[in-house]
């Protein structure tokens, strides 16, 4: 099956602020030329999209990257990864929930940040957002 | 030289890839076609390729100055969709 080059899927499975922050970043270039970007946070990924967790530091963080992630945070430099969620929404991009990863974190739905469109099954993920995208793993 | 209309203003200054383009992206479709968008731009990778983006979604860059400091006053007019 050959993909459609306009057509990007992301699975984040990552909690680190520097992979979540550049996947996003990456995702929001993508949709602000235009492309059609579907996105889901399992297991290692889904507390970034708990309401109030989205933006911390978090434990996950690689320690070779906590200073840098701090300092740019602090002047600007790097986007809060809300922002980043909000900019996607704005551009169009779908932002999905897996039910497992929220079972596995007990996170019920309604702590879910907004910018959340659903909570969707990797099998709906893969039938319907992977088909024919290119899929990036993060 | 007449003054060019401007019809929104974005200072991206201090903002890196690839927010500043993103927040021009978003900026230029709350205007019509044909309406302007003054920006500006640090000096360096904002200047090379912000512009050149611009450039590729359709839209038009009509002038750009050169400010204060290491920053660039860029006007932009919007395309069609």
């Amino acid at each position: 099956m050959t993909a459609d080059k306009n057509k990007l899927a992301f699975v984040i499975n990552t909690a680190s602020y520097e992979r979540v922050s550049f996947a996003l970043g990456l995702a929001a270039a993508a949709a602000a030329t235009g492309k059609d970007v579907r996105i889901i946070f399992g297991h290692g990924g889904i507390v970034r999209l708990k309401s109030g967790c989205t933006d911390q530091l978090g434990e996950e963080t690689d320690a070779g990257v906590r200073g840098s992630v701090k300092w740019g945070i602090g002047t600007g430099r790097l986007p809060l990864i809300t922002e980043l969620l909000d900019a996607l929404k704005k551009l169009g991009s779908k932002v999905y929930a897996c039910p497992t990863a929220m079972e596995l974190h007990q996170i019920k739905q309604d702590q879910l940040v907004k910018e959340v469109d659903e909570v969707r099954s990797l099998v709906i993920f893969v039938n319907d957002d992977m088909k024919d995208a290119s899929t990036l793993y993060v | 030289m007449s003054e060019l209309r401007v019809d929104k203003r974005l200072d991206l200054r201090g903002v890196l890839c690839p927010m500043n383009f993103v927040k021009t992206k978003l900026k230029l479709e709350e205007l019509e076609p044909g309406q302007t968008l003054e920006l500006v731009l640090d000096d360096g990778e904002p200047m090379r390729s912000v512009p050149r983006s611009i450039k590729e979604e359709g839209h038009k860059v009509v002038s750009v100055e050169k400010m204060d400091g290491n920053a660039y006053r860029l006007v932009i007019l919007r395309g069609q969709d």
